[in-house]
């Protein structure tokens, strides 16, 4: 296991070499345009540990603005933890996080993150507006009363997830697909260029993650960019632009044509045949688009 | 007269105690409260021994101490030495107060405060000790400390309102903003010691946390919205105090007491028929809504 992990940490170096030298092949013709080269985030030497276990190994990341990411791997492969580890809100051993190149204090108000929606208890005595509204509050507007305006992007945010009638309604009386949309509404009026959401897809029926799909693409569209961490891997590749795999260490990021081959799947899987052999009934449904190269 | 004061300092305690309780209780806190209401004992009585008078507001400062004290050792053998959040609570606050005891014990001939009215209180007791200024009557001591200490929690509270709402929903997506979620859970414990402190001369370290806990928690089986269960948590304060009084008189009993199991009555009521949670909900309303409706 030690080797197939310090082989692959060697392909990864190996293909980054080689990303980083075709990068500057584009720079040094000046094909490479602003917008895509400027990345969202850039994460360098990220190292996270729980009880002295680490979580998270040496990760050395950079995710491109405008796209939808998908941030993929097994179970307790540090997938959440590495999105709290971006939004700051967990002690990190080592490593920085940059946002469009600046430190989280400064971008904090691009930033929009949007948690399990397990991780809150929703027989708490709010209603939709209430929660959506949240997503007006400022660390410096948190003494003041909201104003219209905010009023008014709450209520288009919500109307966005098509909640507009259930808007007075309590959040304990609500679907786990239609508490989902809160949350993501509470997003929306947040009005940031990044989105990091943690599962938005559990316990969601398909409408609504038809719908949210929809919506994520609309975002990605006007220029957002949006991170999700995922746990379906057979819905993974319909769904993302650029994946990034996960198993304690970067196993490979870039676009999903890329990310998803029968090696990188092996070294984040491991041994696990259920799942690799459901892999290959996706791989063999993406022939076609796997043998393209991705339309830049 | 004193059936007027001493229900108006019930009231005050029960909306002092309620309107942080609802806090406690979102956020699932109400051992804390437990806890941080007999840890203050070491505190006051370190306090009144350098000040030696019991209306001194030194006497707060130490119960504060105490209070936040007991919270960051709670989290403390919780977070660093991996102990269950129950064990912890269990440990902490009975180390404070077994300390705070044995402190009055060894003290008794220095300090007038005595472990029983630590533990009961008594509110009956609250007509007697007056502000006298020059020869006029300013009215019980108790009552002044308690309605000054209801408005400026009240103050804090509407001033921190939207913090806590945050925080006490979701205080990830606190932290996403930059809200400094500790800081606000602390403003809260040293809020809840203070009000610990004011109270438990007139309805002792026990039943304080039943002010603290049960008119919140029967507020919440019928709330959909906070400020609702702000309201419903001061109305049935108060009808736990005047209520609770006349039980007292009526039954011969200790008035904090009567406060309290009228408190409870309005718990089991509220348990039982609350459109929400209820128990015989089934039999009194007609369904109206399927929480889980297809959209």
């Amino acid at each position: 296991m030690n080797q197939s992990v310090f082989s692959s940490s060697k392909v990864q170096k190996k293909s980054e070499f080689v990303g980083s030298l075709r990068h500057t092949f584009e720079i040094m013709e000046g094909k490479s345009k602003m917008s895509s080269a400027e990345n969202a985030i850039e994460i360098e030497n990220l190292m996270v540990s729980y009880h002295h276990k680490p979580v998270l190994w040496d990760i050395q990341l950079s995710l491109p603005a405008g796209q939808i990411i998908g941030i993929i791997g097994p179970n307790g492969s540090g997938k959440t933890t590495l999105l709290k580890s971006i939004m700051g809100l967990l002690p990190l051993d080592s490593g920085t996080v940059r946002f469009f190149g600046k430190p989280i204090k400064e971008v904090r108000g691009r930033l929009s993150y949007v948690p399990q929606r397990e991780s809150v208890d929703w027989d708490f005595p709010a209603n939709v507006r209430d929660v959506v509204l949240m997503g007006r509050y400022r660390k410096d507007n948190l003494f003041k009363r909201l104003s219209k305006e905010d009023h008014r992007i709450a209520n288009e945010a919500i109307e966005k997830v098509g909640l507009t009638d259930l808007a007075k309604r309590q959040i304990a009386q609500l679907s786990g697909g239609q508490q989902q949309r809160v949350f993501i509404a509470r997003a929306l009026a947040q009005q940031a260029d990044i989105y990091l959401m943690d599962e938005p897809f559990v316990g969601v029926d398909a409408a609504t993650e038809d719908a949210i799909l929809k919506l994520l693409a609309e975002m990605r569209d006007e220029g957002k960019t949006v991170i999700i961490v995922h746990h379906d891997l057979q819905t993974a590749y319909s769904t993302f632009d650029w994946v990034v795999l996960l198993r304690t260490r970067l196993i490979a990021s870039g676009p999903k044509s890329e990310v998803f081959t029968a090696k990188n799947l092996q070294n984040a899987y491991g041994g696990k045949l259920s799942i690799l052999s459901r892999l290959g009934d996706i791989l063999s449904e993406e022939e076609i688009e796997l043998g393209k190269k991705e339309p830049s | 007269m004193d059936a007027l004061y001493i229900i108006l300092t019930g009231t005050l305690v029960a909306w002092l105690c309620g309107i942080l309780g609802v806090f406690i209780v979102l956020r699932k806190l109400s051992m804390l409260g437990d806890a941080i209401s007999h840890a203050v004992l070491p505190g006051i009585v370190i306090a009144y021994l350098i000040s030696g008078d019991r209306s001194s507001p030194l006497l707060f400062i130490g119960a504060a101490l105490f209070g936040v004290a007991v919270t960051v050792l709670i989290e403390l053998l919780n977070k660093k030495a991996s102990m269950q959040s129950d064990a912890s609570v269990g440990t902490s606050f009975t180390l404070f107060f077994s300390v705070g005891i044995v402190l009055v014990s060894l003290l008794a001939s220095r300090v007038d405060i005595d472990a029983d009215c630590v533990l009961h209180g008594e509110i009956g007791l609250v007509p007697f000790d007056r502000i006298n200024r020059g020869g006029v009557d300013f009215g019980p001591r108790q009552l002044w400390v308690i309605g000054i200490s209801f408005l400026v929690v009240g103050l804090v509270l509407l001033w921190a309102y939207k913090g806590l709402y945050l925080t006490s929903f979701n205080s990830e997506f606190a932290a996403s903003l930059g809200v400094g979620i500790t800081s606000w859970h602390y403003l809260l414990m040293s809020s809840v010691s203070l009000a610990t402190v004011v109270s438990f001369e007139a309805v002792g370290a026990i039943l304080v946390v039943g002010f603290l806990v049960i008119p919140p928690a029967s507020a919440w089986l019928w709330s959909r919205r906070l400020n609702e269960m702000i309201i419903l948590t001061l109305i049935m304060g108060f009808i736990s105090a005047v209520a609770g009084y006349f039980l007292a008189v009526l039954l011969d009993s200790s008035i904090a007491a009567t406060m309290c199991v009228v408190a409870l009555i309005q718990f089991i009521i509220s348990f039982l028929v609350n459109p929400r949670h209820g128990v015989l909900k089934k039999w009194i309303y007609k369904p109206q809504y399927s929480p889980h409706k297809p959209m």
